[in-house]
């Protein structure tokens, strides 16, 4: 569970959200939404911790190693020299770590990943030779591989075809189903319907939260019947 | 031909110690210059090399030509250089590269001065260029500490180092101490490069860290073989270095590390990932497909 406690945040002297309460549940599929510019890779930030507070707080349900975060500009040095495989291997760093050496079932666990995002065929392919979308897929494999109990994910279906955000958000259905929260930020509402359970919509530096099966355009959020604002 | 590559290390104990002492740098640097090059860092050791100036001064000013003082004086300089930059560009907002490069400037001129203030010329000349042909007992044991230290280190760190170079977001989400790699490895790196500059002095010893990493990212794309190449290479620097000097009076640090400007030219040229001529074959052979 993680609760907004009147949080106020702010960007470059912009105010994002002004004194907000919030509850995101454990186990829900919620999508993130707002105009570009409204504060939602900053929100997805501040659960984290990576971003100050101007006020309030947030309580945090989870520790290190317990959530996953796919950013919005991919992190991952492409030109690292490294194979597929060893690209997704690094999800599994919380139960290897150190020194441990990785076994049979590791490796299952990390072709079953490729397998599932589609790039089997490549994992011994070096990462700098991926194209935009393979690489996308194989950040969703390495956040597979992790079992994490919460996944945060900004953006995550920005370079890739339709068939590939089908396949990627079917996943995360999945994931949803064995019990996993997900927070994800998405534009289109047709996908916000049918793969979300709730939607928090950012927009007047409030957060709405309303049933996913009413989004979603700008308006209907903030019909009174359908929404609870922060 | 191999009586003229063997002999001046058979006859002379001078040519041992220095080779022996390559080696031990070879080690180190192919490890430590691999991850500088990943962490695109390449630049930041040379400027660290050169930081540790002052400290190594302060050490001759008040010792000698004497290893320990140096060494220590360097270190502290080195890493006190490596931090306040990483701090003043954390605190003031502004990019590491231009705070590293003012305090790097400053403690180069302020370790000139002290040089100039205690020596002359012949003692700046040996801090900046070093004394691989002179390695003495106390040099050497440094170079063992350095290499031992440094192989420890790799071994504990190797996985985080490689996660944090590839991918430093993600993994500061995995484990709360992600952020302690990149701060040893900072410290070995100011270990080594004040260790080397014993053997090569402060312009030089960044060389055998940098070049033969530079050169195995041309020769391959994965990180275990390029950390082979790098050490290789840098064996074969060091013996076609100390040879040349030998056999034609050259300043032996600048011979090692032309010669792996040499071994870096022809891999720019020839080298199997990314080289000019497989670059040109590949886009003849696409051509010849496409028409």
């Amino acid at each position: 569970m993680i609760k907004f406690e009147n949080v106020s945040l702010h960007r470059s002297q912009r105010c994002l959200l002004k004194h907000c309460d919030l509850t995101i549940e454990q186990g829900g599929f919620y999508a993130l939404t707002g105009d570009n510019g409204s504060g939602k890779s900053s929100v997805l930030k501040a659960v984290l911790g990576e971003l100050g507070l101007s006020s309030g707080s947030i309580v945090r349900g989870f520790s290190h190693g317990d959530y996953s975060y796919l950013p919005q500009k991919n992190q991952l040095d492409t030109q690292f020299p490294m194979s597929v495989e060893q690209a997704v291997m690094t999800g599994l760093w919380s139960q290897y770590g150190a020194v441990s050496a990785l076994d049979s079932k590791h490796f299952e666990r990390i072709n079953q990943a490729l397998h599932g995002v589609g790039i089997a065929h490549l994992k011994r392919v070096s990462i700098n030779q991926l194209s935009g979308g393979q690489l996308q897929r194989l950040l969703f494999a390495r956040m597979l591989v992790q079992d994490a109990s919460l996944l945060l994910l900004d953006e995550p279906l920005a370079a890739i075809d339709q068939k590939a955000q089908t396949i990627l958000l079917d996943i995360l259905k999945a994931k949803h189903q064995q019990g996993v929260t997900i927070i994800i930020t998405l534009h289109d509402v047709g996908l916000v319907k049918r793969y979300a359970s709730q939607q928090l919509h950012i927009s007047d530096q409030k957060i709405h939260l309303c049933n996913a099966d009413f989004a979603h355009s700008d308006d209907c959020c903030r019909l009174p019947m359908r929404l609870k604002t922060c | 031909m191999i009586d003229l590559i063997i002999s001046p290390f058979v006859e002379f104990e001078f040519m041992q110690r220095a080779l022996f002492g390559c080696l031990l740098l070879s080690i180190n640097g192919s490890l430590i210059g691999v991850f500088l090059l990943l962490k695109r860092m390449s630049l930041s050791g040379d400027a660290i090399a050169h930081a540790i100036l002052p400290g190594a001064a302060t050490g001759y000013f008040f010792a000698g030509l004497n290893v320990l003082a140096m060494t220590v004086g360097g270190l502290i300089a080195g890493v006190l250089v490596a931090f306040l930059s990483g701090i003043t560009a954390r605190k003031t907002n502004t990019n590491e590269d231009s705070t590293l490069a003012s305090y790097y400037l400053c403690s180069l001129a302020l370790g000139v001065l002290i040089i100039s203030m205690k020596g002359g010329s012949v003692d700046l000349l040996h801090v900046l260029f070093g004394s691989i042909l002179a390695l003495d007992n106390d040099t050497l044991y440094l170079l063992y500490f350095n290499s031992a230290l440094c192989l420890l280190g790799f071994c504990c760190c190797y996985r985080f180092l490689v996660m944090d170079c590839s991918d430093s977001v993600f993994f500061k989400g995995l484990s709360r101490y992600s952020g302690y790699s990149h701060y040893l490895f900072l410290f070995l790196l100011v270990f080594n490069l004040v260790a080397g500059f014993h053997a090569l002095g402060t312009l030089m010893a960044v060389g055998v860290t940098v070049l033969p990493a530079a050169i195995a990212k041309y020769w391959s794309n994965r990180i275990e073989s390029m950390l082979l190449i790098a050490f290789v290479v840098a064996v074969m620097g060091a013996l076609l270095g100390l040879l040349s000097s030998y056999y034609y009076r050259l300043p032996s640090s600048s011979a090692i590390v032309l010669w792996l400007g040499v071994f870096f030219l022809l891999s720019v040229l020839l080298g199997s990932q990314g080289g000019v001529l497989r670059s040109l074959k590949s886009k003849a052979e696409l051509n010849e497909v496409l028409s």
